[in-house]
């Protein structure tokens, strides 16, 4: 943590909105970044983005210095994420699809996930899309931070407050699942 | 799966996480040239592997997040209105007077011993003076409007505003309220002007020392964007005790600013500052030694060096 940025954040533990406006565009763009590519839709990712900064402006009295700032902004951004998954969960879909034949499965999804609005995708881009909305949501939180975001599995563990070990079973049973449900696929 | 079979699964994955150690990495290369079964099983690893890094990820675009950005001011907003602090704040004096009684019996027997003793000590020596507060002709004055959604077609639009009403404060200078309306004043008006009154009303009062001010002289002296501001405020800094906050303030702006005005107060504080005490860590000894190699003014330069030679 720079000196700039510990002043910063005292600044905005004492309510300088000005300060917390900085410490916010220093981490939203990798914070909707996770959000996006955990929840592969634009609007779902900038209501998980209000939530994290609601969350970040209310704890931030409480935080204490005893981490990285950036690491305890992208646990609170995990956990609304996974949050944001049981909250899915219990929504009623209904589908707004003429096709009569089409998968059930595809008529519990919201209708910004309908496949067949991104066959533009590709081909595997579909397959690895149903492959991840299978993993459960901590497994493809990890997933999602290790492939597309890029972080160590030390980093992901402090993001998600559990053991490193965890996190690589989270991993292997993410690259075993992928492995098997791709496999099932046509042959790529 | 027996035990070694397990190992080399596990250093697989690490492999496709690149995760792996050198010495794993050169163990399994070895196994995998003599294992077809494990052999196999990798490159079924390695196809998984291969689809993701094809796989189109949704990117943030600037105009997403700038969305965002805005939807979450308004939101924001909001949160504030609410009156958010004052309510935790009750929350958590309710927790802590609930989890900690003997603790707050305790404060509290303390508290009113140095209310009844204050009150026979300081009679005679108030220094604080009446406050009057007097709202000015008690309009209420919208500023800086903007807005945030100004596409009517939906038959809504947004913006915030700041609605201001005018208030006069008047009172002796060592009051905490003045003192709070000046270290606010220091920082936040927009007018130099406004903030060079509010440092010289310190320099007429020096013996104001309160750590409310003293913050606030120290982040103008970081962070204000006026070289005549923040020239004022570093020379204000005589009149306090220096310390290790002081110190670190006087390194920033030596390493940091860029106007040699600055800098020169800066070194020159430090210098005598340290005369009277040796405070400096291993990284303030190499924020020196950077500015006597580094710095475009000789004098920064060479008062750097005297520095640490009296240091050593």
């Amino acid at each position: 943590m720079t000196i700039k940025n510990i002043d910063l954040i005292k600044k905005a533990q004492k309510g300088e909105i000005q300060a917390f406006d900085e410490l916010v565009k220093t981490y939203d763009r990798q914070v909707l970044s996770i959000a996006l590519k955990y929840t592969g839709d634009e609007d779902d990712a900038k209501d998980i983005y209000q939530d994290v900064f609601i969350r970040v402006y209310k704890g931030l009295k409480k935080f204490e210095f005893n981490c990285e700032f950036s690491t305890w902004i992208y646990r609170i951004a995990t956990n609304v994420c996974l949050d944001y998954t049981k909250r899915m969960k219990k929504r009623v879909f209904v589908s707004t699809s003429i096709n009569d034949d089409e998968d059930p499965i595809l008529n519990e999804l919201p209708v910004e996930d309908n496949v067949y609005e991104k066959t533009l995708r590709g081909e595997i881009s579909q397959k690895i899309e149903k492959a991840l909305e299978s993993l459960s949501p901590k497994i493809k939180m990890s997933f999602v931070l290790k492939h597309f975001e890029g972080y160590k599995i030390r980093e992901i563990a402090d993001m998600m407050n559990c053991q490193e070990g965890t996190i690589k079973k989270y991993l292997f049973d993410a690259n075993n699942k992928m492995k098997i449900l791709l496999k099932d696929f046509t042959n790529y | 799966m027996n035990k070694e079979e397990i190992k080399f699964k596990e250093l697989m994955n690490l492999l496709i996480l690149d995760e792996i150690s050198e010495e794993d990495k050169v163990v399994l290369k070895q196994h995998l040239n003599e294992c077809e079964e494990c052999k196999n099983d990798f490159e079924e690893y390695n196809k998984v592997k291969l689809a993701f890094s094809s796989y189109k990820k949704e990117m943030v675009t600037d105009q997403l997040l700038n969305e965002a950005r805005i939807e979450f001011k308004a939101h924001l907003r909001k949160e504030i209105n609410k009156g958010f602090f004052l309510s935790t704040t009750i929350e958590k004096v309710k927790d802590f007077i609930v989890a900690n009684w003997k603790n707050t019996i305790g404060y509290a027997f303390t508290l009113s011993i140095g209310i009844i003793a204050g009150t026979f000590l300081l009679r005679g020596n108030e220094t604080t003076s009446n406050i009057t507060n007097e709202p000015l002709s008690g309009e209420t004055r919208i500023q800086d409007i903007k807005f945030l959604d100004s596409d009517a077609s939906d038959g809504e639009i947004e913006f915030e505003f700041n609605a201001v009403k005018p208030m006069v404060i008047k009172g002796n200078v060592n009051d905490t309220k003045i003192q709070n309306v000046l270290a606010y004043s220091m920082i936040n008006s927009k007018n130099i002007g406004t903030r060079l009154h509010s440092l010289n009303v310190l320099e007429t009062e020096p013996k104001v020392l309160d750590k409310e001010i003293k913050d606030a002289l120290l982040s103008v002296i970081k962070y204000d964007n006026n070289s005549g501001v923040r020239k004022e405020a570093i020379d204000l800094l005589k009149g306090y005790k220096y310390d290790n906050s002081i110190k670190d303030v006087l390194l920033y702006v030596i390493k940091n600013d860029t106007v040699s005005g600055m800098r020169i107060s800066a070194i020159n504080i430090l210098a005598q500052g340290e005369k009277e005490r040796t405070s400096l860590s291993n990284e303030d000894i190499n924020v020196l030694k950077q500015q006597i190699e580094k710095d475009d003014n000789s004098y920064v330069r060479i008062q750097a060096q005297t520095v640490l030679k009296e240091y050593r």
